[in-house]
């Protein structure tokens, strides 16, 4: 018998994504063994969607969106500003464990372009100098 | 006319006049109002007659008829039926959801209810996206004020957030994802409505759609169905950004020419053509601009992305077949592989190496996908390949120009 109803899954990967930054081998045994579940399925689902994350992540995951809004606006240029500053690229993580990378589809924010999530907070209209600030209100 | 820059907002009409935390501030805008109406004087037979006869369509992008939708789910065999509300609006230029959702979060809670009430549910689900994270406090803050006065006594209403998947949009793979699975999207039929959620009856209605439900039932399905066009009823939310001054969230009357909204209300400045719902929307020349917006025409989500003369149709095409490769479920083999062998051709379009038998590939792919996707997805992402071979063939044919051009000089260089 599982602990859990398979309809908690998602909620609990996300929440114990929370707590450590990804989803730990460890982790997911746990689940798997909770739901009564194949590691596979486990690792089926969080494989699935974007957000979660099979390799450790930094303290913040920064979200650029690259989708056309984003693009039209420039948003190649906040990325080679975001590489610059912390010297990692896209799906990278820098040393101290700080910052993750990533590029991200439609963030919804086509209006305040270009946009970025960093973890659950959404910068709008942003600039090379904007982001300066902003990563040094993070560090 | 020529710089009439009215807007109709039923949607809307609480926006940046009410507290979206403070309900009392709803209460004071004719808030529940509706609801308290069909609680005391209405059956839910004649709620869904209300709403069918309103001819309101769903707002997602599919254009449903609503109110035969919730009948459907009403006269399905079964106890447990299921509610969701759709706020995982991930199309590509779309953020209108976010804008009623954290302007206004108290309408299309109480079109929940009503919705609740007339089809006979005791469960409904938010179903929020993750990238939407900072809004699940408003919501959880308002729905905690919409319970506390007593709205939602005969419906229980939880808020699902999703992980960050597009697709988890389209009603079938929300349903999967809601289950705790990979969002991966259904054959249909069953349809929802007889079989949905956990295999029961259920009803998926976008935040836009359940928006329009209180002013519908306070003011009667007469006085919306005059709006608009013939097929389509009442107004649209618009999500407009890309080259124009004044990007935001507009409301218009359907049947409203595209004109209208991008240059009179949003500013837009040489303009070379439109995209109209999304990354898989229609483009469409500046010629076309006196099209109206209606489901007859061209609608979708509400996405309108407009690009000015320096823009290039070819990138624009590109950028969004990479999002439709990147966000294809995977399921189904048409989607899955022709959204990317279509990535592929696009890519050696815009870079120089393209091939003339690359547009017959695309238009024999097209067909293909059209046809045999299973979702959505699928079905429209060659919706803008075709139109910009349409409406911008010459810009192909500069491309594979070029391309050949190119070829020469890299062979005198080789030799």
């Amino acid at each position: 018998m599982s602990k859990y109803n398979r309809q908690d899954l998602l909620k609990l990967l996300i929440q114990s994504q929370r707590e450590s930054t990804f989803l730990s081998p460890t982790a997911l045994e746990e689940l798997s063994a909770s739901f009564d579940l194949p590691d596979n399925e486990l690792f089926g689902v969080s494989s699935f969607y974007s957000f979660l994350s099979l390799k450790p992540q930094g303290k913040y995951v920064i979200r650029i969106c690259k989708n056309l809004p984003c693009h039209m606006q420039d948003a190649q240029l906040i990325m080679d500003c975001l590489q610059n500053h912390l010297g990692i690229a896209p799906g990278e993580t820098t040393k101290d464990g700080l910052f993750s990378l990533e590029m991200t589809n439609c963030i919804g924010a086509c209006d305040q372009a270009p946009a970025m999530l960093i973890n659950d907070d959404v910068h709008r209209h942003l600039t090379p100098e904007k982001v300066s600030r902003i990563l040094r209100e993070y560090t | 006319m020529e710089n009439d820059v009215t807007e109709t907002r039923i949607v809307l009409k609480n926006c940046g006049k009410i507290d979206p935390g403070d309900i009392s501030t709803y209460l004071a805008a004719d808030g529940f109002k509706a609801w308290k109406r069909c609680e005391e004087e209405l059956s839910p037979e004649e709620v869904i007659r209300e709403i069918k006869s309103s001819q309101l369509l769903g707002r997602g992008g599919a254009g449903f008829n609503c109110g035969l939708k919730w009948e459907l789910a009403r006269k399905a065999k079964g106890e447990e039926k299921y509610l969701i509300c759709n706020a995982d609006e991930g199309e590509v230029g779309t953020f209108k959801d976010r804008y009623i959702l954290t302007c206004d979060p108290f309408s299309f809670m109480e079109g929940l209810a009503i919705a609740g009430y007339a089809i006979g549910v005791k469960r409904a689900y938010i179903y929020l996206r993750a990238e939407y994270h900072y809004l699940l406090d408003t919501l959880k803050q308002a729905l905690q004020q919409v319970k506390d006065l007593g709205f939602l006594k005969h419906l229980d209403i939880q808020i699902v957030e999703g992980a960050g998947a597009y697709v988890c949009g389209e009603e079938s793979a929300l349903m999967e994802s809601i289950e705790g699975r990979r969002g991966e999207a259904r054959f249909k039929p069953p349809f929802p409505t007889d079989q949905g959620l956990f295999n029961h009856p259920t009803v998926i209605n976008n935040v836009e759609t359940l928006s329009n439900i209180p002013q519908i039932i306070l003011k009667g399905a007469g006085w919306f169905n005059v709006l608009g066009t013939g097929k389509s009823k009442g107004t649209k939310v618009f999500s407009v950004s890309g080259d124009v001054d004044l990007p935001g969230v507009y409301e218009v009357l359907m049947g409203t020419p595209i004109k209208k909204l991008v240059v009179n209300l949003a500013g837009a400045n040489e303009i070379k053509a439109v995209q109209v719902g999304g990354a898989s929307g229609r483009i469409l020349p500046k010629a076309l601009l006196d099209t109206p917006l209606a489901y007859e025409q061209v609608l979708g989500s509400g996405a309108v992305i407009v690009l000015n003369r320096q823009r290039d149709i070819l990138d624009v095409v590109y950028r969004n077949m990479e999002f439709l490769a990147d966000e294809s479920c995977g399921k189904c083999t048409p989607c899955r592989e022709g959204t990317e062998v279509m990535m592929e051709i696009y890519s050696r379009l815009v870079n120089g190496e393209g091939k003339e038998e690359d547009i017959q590939a695309l238009e024999d792919l097209s067909r293909t996908m059209m046809q045999a996707s299973l979702c959505g997805l699928g079905q429209s992402a060659p919706i803008p390949v075709l139109d910009s071979l349409k409406y911008f063939k010459d810009e192909y044919k500069q491309r594979l120009a070029q391309s050949g051009y190119l070829r020469t000089l890299k062979f005198v260089g080789r030799a």
